[in-house]
Parts: C-alpha cells; structure tokens; sequence
C-alpha cells in the first residue's frame, strides 16, 4: 500500500501541521523522527482517519481516503500508550478487529496464533493488559493491530515506554516482522538509534513541518538544511564561502581552505559529523584536509572519546575510539592535526536555517 | 478503571514533627469526632426507655401500626422513586456527559454554568421554581392537564428528585470519561469500529464503574432530597410524602422518635452508599 499525503495542513489546539507532502511506498519501512512537539502524532492521526485535516488529501494506492471513516480506511494505529483495552484479555484485544470482521472462527483462531507466535506472546493471551509489562503490552498492541491485516501500519514512539535493553531486541523483531509481512509501515520516534534500526527511509519533522525526507545515510550525511543537521548532530557547522579556485570548488573561511566537491558559489555552511573527522600527531600536516590544531577538551563518551578541537579558527567536535584518543595523548592545550575528509564534507549552500515557506518539502525524494 | 492519583505523602514521620503532626490531626480529628457524636447520638437515643411504654423507642415505633407504617411507606416510596430517578438521570446523563467530555462545544462556559445551576442553587428555589413552571406557564400546564399531572403526586416526586440529580448525574459520569482517554475510541475505530460501535464496545465498558458509581450516587442524592419534593409534590403522609419529608412531618407533630428513626436510616443509606461509591472509584462532585 503506497501512502500519499499532500499538502495536508491542520490546527489543532497547539499543534499544526503546514503543507506536509510525502510518499512511502509500497512495503516500506517509514520513520518520522523530530522533537517532541513537532506534531508527529498529529499527522499520523490524520492518516488514520481521526482529524480531519483543514486542506489537502491523504491517499492510500492513489485513492483519496480523506473523506473516509477511520473504520473505513482499514488502517492500524499503534498509539504511544498502546490503548490496550483493560476490560478484555490480549486474546480478546487481538480478535477485537476480526470479530467485528466477522471472519470465522477457525480463520480467528489461526491469526491470534500465529500472530502470538510471531511475536512470542503466546503465554500471555488469558492475561488483562493491565498485568502486563512495557514491552508485552507493545507486543500484545502490536499483534492487535496486525490481527485485521492492515493495508499500512502507524506506530506512535512505540518503544518510548520500555527500558533501553527492550527497546533493542523491539526494534530488531518490528523490523523482522515488518519484513515478513510488507505492511508498509510509518513509525513516529524521537530517538536516534532507533530509527537507525528499523527505517528504510526518514522524514524529519519540526515544527510541523517536514525538513527533509530520505534514507538514513541522506538524513545524516546530507541534511538538506540548518535545523536537519543540528537535530541529526551533525556537530560541526563552519560559516563561510565556498569559491571557486583552479579546477575544483573551495570551502573557504578566515583560517580554512578545504576543496570540496562541487557547489555553487557564495556563502555557505560546511558541516561534518564528528565520527567522520579524524585525529593525528602534531607534524602529521601533509595531505588533503589537514589542518593544526589544539585540543581544547575531551569527554568521555565510553566507548568514544568528544574531543573538543580548535583548528583553523572553527571549533571542531570530534568523535575517536577511546584507543586513538589514549594513543594520540590527548590533553587539553596539546597540538593535533585535524582531518577533514573530503568525502564526509556536506556544504550547505545559502543555508539560513529552517524556511518558513517552501523549500525542505520540495527536496523530498520522490522514489 | 480510574486510579486515584498518588497522595501527596508529606515526610512528617520524622520523630521531631510530632508536635506539628499532632496540632493538625487534631483539627481532623475533632470534626471527625463532632460527626460521628451527632450521629450517634441519633442512633443511642432510639434505645432509650420511652417512659410512657416502659420499652425503648425502638420497639413502641415498630408496634404503633400508624407511624411504623408511615415510616414504611414513606421509606419504600423514597426508594422507588428515587431509582426511577436514577434510571432516569442515567438516561440524561451518559449521553449528555459523553458530549461534554468528548465533544467541543462553543458556548462550554455556559452550558456548565447552566448544568451545573441546580447543584448549586438552594433546594428550595428549585422547588418553587418548579411548581410555578408547572402551574403557572403555557408548557407546564399542558404538560399538566394533557400529559401527566405532576404537581401533588408521585410522578412530582421524580421530576423534583429529577430535576436536580441528573446534574450530579452529569457531573459524576463526566469526570469519568474524562478519565478514559479517547484514544482508545480512536483504535477502536481503526481497527474497524463505527463510531457508535466504538462508544458501545470500548467507551462505556470502561466506563462501567464510573457509571455504577454515579447511579449510587445520583440514587443517595434522590433519596435525601426534600425541599423540592415538598414544594411540587406536597406532604401528604400515605401518598407523597417521603422519607425526608415524613421526618420533617413527624418531628413538627412532635412524634420524635419517628423522625430520629428516620434520621438513622438515612445515615446507613448515606454511609453504605459512600462506601459503594468509593469501591467503585467514583469521580466527580458528591454533592
């Protein structure tokens, strides 16, 4: 099932959505990642049928369903606090949708099963939801919703209420089970590692608006503006020029001089993410990129070391193994040399931050 | 369904907050106290000889045919009429607090103002506001002498019980949809519920307890009721007048030991349906 939204628009209390355009596919695995408040759950509520949007169209396989019932649309909807109902068992929660289908029983019966199968909760069917933990409860919602076999799926931060370890091996079985079934799927996160884990595809959102729209590398290394790659920390955003010198294009600021691959001139933001710049000895000047500098701080991170890096009058944020970090001896006020890949540059061109117009919406991949 | 929200536990177990500890809980304590010593004193008396018969009260009230049997009436009246309130309220009032809860309505102040006004107002306002609808306009006289007499009859009764309970009614069952997140209706029609279905299946199952509650209350407060009643329905023993009314009768024709008879079984009405009320995790207003 191709999920369409065009141009929808709505305002409600104190969220609103302006002009959201996307498309997803058939069988595709959608994330909407922003901040809380960005009026994700709207947009998915909108795709459901429960508000109606004040323009624009939702189109399910190009047929325009913003007229229809919720009922109508044969969409599941997964909200965040999962709304499973506490007077049933899971058995009956998960027939809910089939016995209001009226499909047989036998028919009923093989779905609850292999869907408790699919989803390990088999010794939880006789229990009441109200008994059951984070992760139970999102499977036992998950195994509802999938029972009608729905055209699309909707999950709402579905793994926001279980704890870290849970949420891991969630992510890996919602990703396992959307495969197996194609449903195409959209799923509403704030969280990073999360969406990294399930999306084919990512749409940020702030503000209502949807910033950008493609693959998780797209998002990450390529955001299409200011907002995309401060959210996506993208640390490292350096104001400048980029000029054309010679045969190639030039990043150009007061203390740098990096070529990069092409783009047009004039003012301009270089961004880099911090895991993608590298760390050498003091000396190691030779080679593209490089660039002296002094180490102003380092963090711990665990397994990585935030090594805080002024070079070429930027403040730079680099990400290294713990290892790199202790073999370079890093310590504040000692000298490095920074390198910056050509190929993990991004250069924003006339990037002045989110748009209040178009713009974001218009970069949208239309796969 | 609906969970109280967790009490604010204050750290007073500390041995050096005795004292404070101790000076609140004594103003608690002492209304708790004032309470029960009235109401107790209602029921001690009834055990008391009564000189004339050389048996407590009690017992000569349950052997005088004539007040006995007023007291019986008037008790069995209060409880048919008032479940027929009850009923009735419930009727008014799910739906109508379903809308409240669940749909946006321009003029809200009003409407809760409006709804609202006859908890508010005094019983006996409400009382004679009715008899003069009743009496006195184009409506309540057609309703009177074409539909069902109302004023000075058991069907009085109702509607004055009516009249002011549905508020509660309304009020009690609000709150209790409010405590139900209308998310679940959204699921439910997604997963292919029409709108009533979906109301039908999910909202009022959940709902079950709130409304028990409400109809125990609505039922507690219909059956204490009393200005209104007396003022539609009049105070005739044997035929209007209830439970309340009976006891404000007795007590001016100085038959005491009924109306305190009364007065201890209305507390028992009262007490047993609080502790219903409380089980079945009532919301909202009690009075």
């Amino acid at each position: 099932m191709v999920i369409e939204v065009r141009d929808l628009a709505i305002t409600l209390g104190e969220f609103a959505l302006h002009e959201i355009r996307m498309l997803v596919p058939e069988g595709e695995y959608f994330v909407v990642l922003g901040p809380t408040g960005a009026g994700k759950t709207v947009l998915l509520e909108c795709i459901v049928g429960l508000h109606q949007p004040a323009a624009g169209s939702v189109h399910l396989d190009g047929r325009d369903v913003t007229a229809l019932r919720p009922e109508e649309r044969n969409v599941s909807y997964v909200p965040q606090d999962y709304c499973l109902f506490p007077h049933m068992t899971v058995r009956d929660n998960i027939a809910f949708g089939m016995r209001l289908r009226h499909w047989p029983a036998e028919r009923l019966e093989q779905k609850t099963q292999h869907l408790a199968d699919l989803l390990h909760i088999t010794p939880l069917l006789a229990r009441r939801p109200l008994t059951l933990s984070g992760g139970e409860k999102q499977r036992a919602a998950l195994a509802r919703a999938l029972a009608i076999e729905p055209r699309v799926l909707l999950l709402d931060e579905p793994l926001a209420a279980v704890d870290e370890r849970t949420r891991e091996r969630l992510c890996d079985e919602l990703k396992a089970v959307q495969r197996e079934l194609g449903t195409t799927t959209i799923h509403v996160s704030h969280n990073f590692e999360e969406t990294l884990a399930v999306a084919d595809r990512i749409g940020i959102f702030h503000r209502g608006r949807i910033m950008q729209v493609g693959t998780p590398h797209e998002v990450f290394h390529q955001p299409a503006n200011r907002f995309v790659a401060e959210f996506t920390r993208s640390e490292n955003l350096v104001p400048g020029r980029v000029v054309q010198e010679g045969e190639r294009p030039h990043f150009v600021t007061d203390g740098l001089r990096l070529p990069i691959p092409a783009a047009r001139e004039g003012p301009a933001c270089l961004v880099v993410r911090p895991e993608e710049l590298r760390l050498h000895g003091p000396g190691a000047l030779a080679g593209d990129g490089r660039v002296a500098g002094q180490v102003a701080r380092t963090v711990d991170k665990g397994a990585l070391v935030k090594v805080l890096v002024k070079a070429g009058e930027a403040d730079w944020s680099v990400l290294v193994p713990t290892r790199i970090a202790r073999e370079l001896q890093l310590a504040p006020g000692g000298a490095v040399v920074l390198e910056v890949p050509a190929d993990a540059i991004h250069v924003l061109v006339d990037d002045e931050g989110p748009p209040d117009g178009e713009g974001p919406a218009d970069r949208e991949s239309q796969r | 369904m609906a969970t109280a929200p967790d009490a604010p536990v204050a750290a007073l177990g500390h041995r050096r907050d005795r004292l404070l500890r101790a000076i609140l809980s004594s103003f608690l304590f002492a209304y708790m106290g004032f309470i029960l010593a009235v109401l107790l004193a209602s029921a001690i008396w009834l055990t008391r000889t009564d000189r004339a018969t050389g048996s407590p009260y009690l017992f000569g009230l349950a052997r005088d045919e004539q007040l006995g049997g007023e007291i019986l009436f008037a008790f069995k009246l209060s409880l048919v009429t008032s479940a027929i309130t009850a009923g009735l309220a419930m009727v008014i009032g799910i739906p109508s607090a379903y809308a409240l809860s669940r749909f946006r309505f321009r003029a809200l102040a009003f409407i809760d103002t409006v709804i609202d006004l006859p908890i508010v107002m005094p019983p006996l306002i409400a009382g004679i506001a009715l008899l003069l609808f009743f009496r006195q306009t184009m409506t309540g006289r057609f309703i009177e002498d074409h539909l069902v007499p109302v004023v000075y009859t058991k069907t009085g009764i109702v509607v004055a019980q009516f009249f002011v309970a549905s508020a509660f009614a309304i009020r009690a069952l609000k709150a209790t949809f409010d405590q139900i997140n209308p998310r679940f209706e959204g699921v439910a029609r997604s997963l292919g519920c029409t709108a009533w279905q979906a109301l039908w299946k999910v909202a009022l199952p959940l709902a079950r307890n709130g409304i028990i509650a409400g109809l125990v209350m609505t039922w507690a407060r219909a059956m204490g009721e009393f200005a209104p009643i007396m003022m539609l329905a009049g105070s005739s023993p044997g035929r209007t007048a209830v439970l309340s009314v009976t006891a404000f009768l007795n007590m001016s024709a100085g038959h005491v030991e009924a109306s305190i008879a009364v007065v201890v079984l209305m507390v028992i009405i009262a007490a047993l349906t609080l502790v219903t009320f409380k089980r079945m995790g009532g919301q909202g207003y009690l009075w």
